[in-house]
């Protein structure tokens, strides 16, 4: 006979207990593998969800700050393979209103799209260019139609053919916040169609950027429409509208476009006038002259236009306020708005070499207007732009060194050649029509305007370049043209040399893999298997103490066939070899069952996220998808621990000696003494008592640490009460004292087997404390948003508006500007961010954020509030030695999202498409600033100079005047699209999350201590059996089997009774500051349903195990045939 | 002297494994036992002897037939009736001596005077405890555990317990069957003396023939019928 046909046969004879080790197998494996199947499933289904986002999509190439001409598309088509599709896209944001008002969805993800962008979507028949829409009878797709994706028209719940109005800023050719970018308040465009047709994931509806299991709120509208409206102020300077800020490229089929070609396409195909730039050629002198859209020339445009002939020169053209002659000679005060410009002396014959920074050349019309004569102190005023936009108004005083000769006139049509186009200037055709963006406030004369249509823009004055970029250099840039000597070079000469020395990034072109984004954006920071595994660590502890006590009661119950064959000579080793042996072909063939129950386990979970701990994942749905490795995984994990557990349960019984094992265990029976020391365990426990008590009378239950102190105050009583537990055993052991009735004789039972007993009440105790108790960590939203140092920062209501805000909303401009009632904003102030858009770092969003939305600040509007973990406000202006920007972010960004540690890095791309490093120098506490990294505006001004205004609000004061200020705002500016939220409910949105988690730890704990109980009742079976003879004697001497039942189920419920009161103290001590602090969140009351289960469940468990094994007389243990 | 068990046509047989056919064990057996008298009953292994002992002592259920202890009828007791029974009428000393290991050896003594039917409560047990084992000559392992005596120690505790409700009957189902030569005929003189001095009726089942000559009848059961020898 081998030794697998004894395993075999011991499988079959024991089938009975070996089925019920195959059960408890199995629930290990259930949990195991449901629990990765779970991750799987999360995982499958942010895959899919990222699949349609991008579709057919591979890489996107992005003007994020401007746009550029849309032919740049079929340009580096024709630089990729022919299967390459190259959608432009025109991508903005706007706020959609129906035409009463009556509905309103701000932040809507604007798309301009042509059928290209439809090519590449997940199913092309499911665009509005497709057979299924068309089968749909979708209106045609074209100019006049409005279409949304399914989130978006869920919010609008409306009926196709309902008529939308979709608002949006005009983009302007530079920043709003650079000095002269024209007028001061936002240009709106507005669209108004019907609402056409809703589009589903398949139908590219969830299209967008950013890898979050949200899709964006989408509304696309056919692209020439869109141009036509957004750039019909560029179609006056360029004479073009065919612009776009976004190019999508993919293949219809499987083949991926690849980066690097496509790289070397866009560097390629790119041009001048993609960027903005274009080579003028000057009427009044024999130079061209580099412009850009964007009026001041970026540095590196600068840089290399200058380094195409050495004949260049710099210019810089400016708006001054007043040119006064403080000699005083008796002429005009003052000459209101002029230009004036700045070049490098040498480089003009007009201009001495020894031309000093001081010295000013007047023209003849602004000399005799002054009625300045040579060495006359001219004072020239001028705005700059300080912080939040406010104009500052500075002054310098040179000394009047030439008058120049009268300038020439400027045809009609045509622009001076010193004056770039400024916004709002160069067009006007008076002075009247000037809108610059600065107020006017000396009178503009007649004289003024006749110079105007004369002259136009020619400038009245100049200073050496020196002086004016003192003056009114800016962030971004310091020239407004460079000219280059036409005697040398030709304009295709310029052009390919610029063309050849700048990069598309120089043009602020960025170039994004999608895909490979989408992927890796998949990859969520939580690993939904692994924290379902964890999770689920009662249950797969509750199955492994079920596995290791049904095989070692199995064990025991043969323990005399063990002891045979020791005594017959078989080796440990060789025992083992049976006993283990059997015992894995139980845990896999348990586990191969649990791995097919799993999925009951996976969707059960699923259903759940998608349901009552929805809050965990911010209401998305997962699709079940387990995949094979996980199963084998799940099982072959399964098999190791409950084979471990087995292992773990028997190794001391395999290892007894024969005798031992022949008289079946019996502690007792060969003379072990049951009488133990228990002084000191009775003083350890008073001692913890003690402490527990103090600890948590010292802390109070209002204290910040109130939940942390009361957490270890708990768990210092359950420690103190397993010691008294354990004390008590020893004294109910002492063999010394004789017991008069049999309640005593049972109570010195539970001390035979003391530390059986000890780890039955311990295990109840601790999974009791450890899963109602942790709802002492659940988080509430601060009593009072106005508390600076809680998670709001003292801030009551946070707000975004859809388009920039340029002013300082608590200035008197701003005020003025936007009709603001002042009162309102006596009493609490606005705070603006500015915001550099980015993905979703906070734990609302299940993907990993690559590139964590920023938000530039000001440390002085936040000094005081929120509290820090590490660093504060001041940590940002700690700048690392490498150029590095500081960065503040919240403390679960940075450890579940990011990943990370203090100092930890992060890439970017500037607004230029240079690369950057952020670094985090601090981290605050649980607070609503989650999901966003936070550097000091002068920082993100310097990476991100072409994006103006301000995109994000905190309202401070008291809740009243903030509430009272926010729907004031949101009422003045609901054309921006501001929309105001509690505070309190943004970070009550946010705690939601962990307080979700920890109720899901608590339910699947609870779950796990619910089976769990099933192990006293195996206590029961096991204790029983092995005092079977013991309760036959009973009967035997005349005790009814009732009495012996009853005392039986008595002695066993005591253990019950001491896990549940020790637990639950314990437990109820821990929550005790969320139940009746007042400080924290209200745990649910289903502690109490968990308690009242528990016991219940823990007795009917005893008396199971008691009607197992006595439920029929014990007498044949007796008998001798 | 008055007859204290009468058994009439007991009979006792179960199913075989297979199910199929009916094994007797012993069949219409008949037997009187007077009041104080001590009484052997011998055969060969597998014949009964311990069956017919626990059917007397109501630890097994007859086939049919009828036993009376004490003129009472056996076979119409109720369950409260039956442990009553084992409890005062009876005691019963068992091959393997069944003391409860986590008890001393007084408490082994005393446990079967806690089951409620008998009156003898606190110190009076105690103390009619710590007399019947020094009448087992055990007065000074009263504290001691049953792991830290000798089998016939263990074998002497477990007679003291089968006398502690002063029963009628003593049933000692080869209770030397564990024990060496010298502690076999210590136990059985300790018996016959406890069989005399107070005048408990002792039913023994026996392999030993020496044991079974210091009874004062013998009957040999043999192929389900028994016969008396003496």
């Amino acid at each position: 006979m081998s030794l697998w046909k004894i395993i075999f046969r011991n499988l079959l004879f024991f089938r009975r207990q070996n089925a019920g080790i195959v059960l408890a197998a199995a629930l290990c494996g259930v949990v195991l593998t449901g629990a990765l199947t779970v991750g799987d499933s999360v995982r499958s289904t942010l895959r899919d969800l990222a699949e349609k986002r991008v579709g057919k999509g591979d890489v996107a190439m992005l003007s994020p700050d401007g746009f550029f001409e849309e032919d740049l598309a079929v340009r580096m088509k024709d630089n990729l393979a022919a299967e390459v599709i190259i959608a432009p896209i025109v991508m903005t944001r706007g706020t959609i209103t129906n035409p009463d008002g009556s509905l309103r969805v701000t932040n809507v993800q604007v798309l301009g799209v042509d059928e290209r962008f439809w090519k590449l979507a997940p199913d092309f028949s499911h665009t509005p260019v497709g057979i299924w829409s068309m089968k749909k009878e979708f209106p045609k797709w074209g100019s006049g139609s409005f279409f949304v994706n399914e989130r978006l028209g869920k919010r609008l719940n409306m009926e196709s053919g309902g008529r939308l109005i979709l608002r949006m800023e005009e983009p302007s050719m530079f920043s709003r916040d650079a000095p002269l970018s024209g007028e001061r308040d936002n240009k709106f465009i507005t669209m108004s169609n019907p609402l056409s047709g809703v589009l589903s994931a398949e139908g590219f509806g969830n299209f967008g950027l950013q890898g979050n299991q949200r899709e964006p709120l989408t509304l696309f509208v056919p692209l020439n429409s869109l141009q036509k409206k957004l750039f019909r102020s560029l179609d006056e300077i360029s004479g073009s509208i065919q612009f776009a800020n976004f190019l999508l490229m993919g293949v219809p089929n499987e083949v991926e476009v690849d980066l690097k070609l496509a790289k070397k396409a866009m560097n390629q195909s790119w041009s001048l006038e993609d960027a903005g730039i274009e080579i003028k050629e000057l009427s009044n002198s024999n130079e061209w002259s580099v412009r850009t859209r964007q009026v001041f020339l970026s540095d590196s445009l600068a840089k290399q236009a200058g380094l195409v002939s050495e004949k260049s020169y710099g210019v810089l053209t400016y708006l001054v306020n007043a040119i006064t002659n403080k000699s005083n000679r008796g002429g005009t005060a003052l000459v209101p708005y002029s230009m004036m410009s700045a070049v490098v002396p040498k480089s003009v014959d007009f201009l001495s070499e020894d031309w000093d920074d001081q010295d000013i050349a007047l023209n003849k019309w602004a000399a005799d207007d002054l009625n300045a004569s040579l060495g006359d102190s001219i004072s020239v005023s001028y705005y700059t732009v300080g912080e939040r936009r406010q104009l500052i108004e500075s002054s310098r005083e040179f000394v009047l060194r030439k008058i120049l000769p009268m300038p020439q006139i400027v045809p009609e049509n045509k622009e001076s050649d010193w004056t770039p186009r400024f916004p709002g200037l160069s067009d006007a055709e008076s002075c009247g029509e000037w809108d610059t963006g600065i107020p006017i406030i000396h009178k503009v004369r007649d004289r003024d305007e006749d110079y105007w249509e004369k002259y136009r823009g020619t400038p009245k004055g100049f200073v050496s370049l020196a002086a004016g970029q003192q003056m009114w250099g800016n962030r971004w840039g310091s020239l407004t043209g460079l000219r280059i000597d036409k005697s040398n070079i030709s304009k295709e000469e310029i052009k390919k040399s610029l063309r050849a020395n700048l990069y598309a990034e120089d043009a602020g072109l960025v170039l994004r893999s999608l895909r490979e984004d989408a992927q890796k954006a998949v990859e969520s920071p939580v690993d939904f298997g692994q924290l379902f595994m964890g999770f689920s660590f009662f249950v797969i502890m509750a199955a492994l103490a079920i596995t290791g006590m049904l095989f070692s009661f199995s064990l025991e119950q043969r323990s005399q066939q063990i002891g045979v064959l020791r005594a017959v000579g078989w080796k440990t080793k060789k025992l083992r070899l049976v006993y283990w042996g059997e015992g894995l072909l139980t845990a896999v063939t348990g586990s191969i069952v649990g791995v097919f129950l799993a999925t009951i386990y996976g969707k059960t979970i699923l259903d759940l996220l998608s349901g009552q701990w929805s809050g965990a994942v911010s209401g998305a749905s997962f699709h079940y998808d387990a995949s094979l490795s996980s199963m084998i995984t799940g099982g072959a994990c399964a098999s190791l621990i409950s084979l471990l557990a087995m292992v773990c349960s028997t190794r001391k019984l395999l290892k007894r000696e024969p005798v031992e094992l022949l008289v079946n265990g019996n502690i007792g029976s060969v003379g072990q003494s049951f009488v133990t020391k228990t002084s000191w365990h009775k003083w350890v426990g008073i001692f913890c008592l003690i402490s527990s008590l103090v600890l948590a009378w010292s802390v109070g239950l209002t204290s910040n640490q109130a939940s942390m102190a009361f957490f270890g105050a708990g768990g210092l009583f359950l420690v103190g009460g397993l010691f008294l537990f354990k004390a008590n055993l020893g004294k109910q052991e002492d063999a010394k004292k004789v017991f008069s009735n049999l309640a005593q004789l049972n109570r010195r039972n539970l001390g035979r087997r003391a530390a059986r007993s000890l780890v039955t009440v311990g295990s109840m105790a601790a999974g009791a404390f450890l899963v109602v108790s942790t709802g002492a960590f659940r988080k509430a939203p601060p009593s009072s948003a106005t508390d600076l140092q809680s998670g709001t920062g003292g801030f009551s209501f946070w707000g975004e508006s859809a388009v920039p805000i340029y002013d300082d909303l608590n200035n008197e401009e701003a005020i003025s500007l936007f009709d603001l009632n002042k009162s309102i904003l006596e009493n609490a102030n606005v705070v603006p961010l500015r915001l550099r858009e980015g993905d979703d770092a906070s734990c609302l969003n299940l993907n990993k954020a690559l590139r964590p939305k920023i938000f530039g600040i000001k440390p002085s509007d936040f000094e005081g509030r929120f509290e820090f973990a590490e660093g504060d406000w001041s940590s940002l202006y700690q700048a690392p030695n490498d150029g590095a920007i500081p960065a503040l972010v919240d403390q679960n960004t940075l450890m579940w999202a990011l990943k990370m540690g203090m100092g930890g890095r992060l890439n970017y791309v500037d607004g230029e498409g240079k690369p950057f490093e952020v670094e985090i120098v601090g981290a605050f506490k649980g607070s609503m600033l989650q999901g966003a990294l936070f550097i000091k505006e002068e920082d993100f001004l310097d990476k991100f100079k072409q994006q103006g205004g301000y995109l994000s609000f905190m309202l401070a004061g008291n809740k009243e005047d903030s509430q009272r200020l926010a729907i004031h705002l949101e009422d003045r500016l609901f054309q921006h699209g501001m929309e105001f939220r509690d505070s309190l409910e943004k970070l009550a949105e946010l705690q939601k999350v962990e307080n979700t988690y920890l109720s899901i730890f608590q339910g699947l704990g609870g779950l796990g201590m619910l089976i769990g109980t099933c192990g006293l009742g195996l206590v029961v079976v096991r204790n029983s059996i092995e005092r079977g003879q013991e309760f036959a004697l009973f009967e035997a001497i005349g005790y009814e089997l009732n009495y012996i039942r009853k005392n039986v189920f008595l002695e066993h419920a005591r253990l019950a009774f001491w896990g549940i009161v020790i637990g639950s103290i314990s437990a109820i001590l821990g929550i005790t500051p969320a139940l009746f602090g007042g400080i924290l969140d209200s745990p649910s009351l289903a502690f109490l349903w968990f308690f009242i289960a528990f016991g219940s469940l823990a007795f009917i468990w005893v008396g199971v195990g008691v009607y197992l094994t006595l439920g029929k007389s014990q007498l044949h243990l007796l008998k001798n045939e | 002297m008055k007859n204290i068990i009468e058994i009439s046509k007991l009979s006792k047989s179960f199913p075989s494994p297979d199910g199929e056919e009916t094994v007797h064990v012993f069949n219409e057996v008949d037997l009187v036992v007077e009041s104080a008298s001590s009484v052997a009953i011998v055969g060969p292994s597998g014949s009964g002897k311990s069956t017919l002992l626990n059917v007397i002592g109501l630890l097994d259920k007859p086939t049919k037939g009828s036993i009376e202890v004490n003129q009472q009828n056996l076979g119409s007791l109720s369950e409260k009736e039956v442990a009553e029974y084992r409890n005062q009428t009876v005691g019963f000393v068992f091959q393997s001596h069944h003391l409860l290991p986590s008890c001393s050896v007084l408490e082994n003594v005393m446990v079967p005077a806690l089951a409620g039917f008998g009156k003898l409560l606190g110190d009076e047990l105690r103390h009619r405890a710590t007399e019947l084992l020094k009448e087992v000559g055990l007065d000074h392992r009263l504290a001691h555990l049953p792991g830290q005596i000798s089998g016939g120690e263990k074998q002497r505790v477990a007679v003291a317990r089968a006398l502690i409700n002063n029963p009628s009957v003593l049933l000692a189902d080869e209770p030397t069957g564990a024990l060496d030569q010298s502690n076999s005929k210590n136990l059985i003189d300790l018996l016959t003396q406890l069989n005399e001095q107070r005048e408990v009726t002792l039913l023994m089942v026996t392999h030993s023939v020496d044991s079974a000559n210091q009874m004062k009848h013998a009957y040999h059961l043999n192929e389900g019928n028994l016969n008396q020898q003496r």
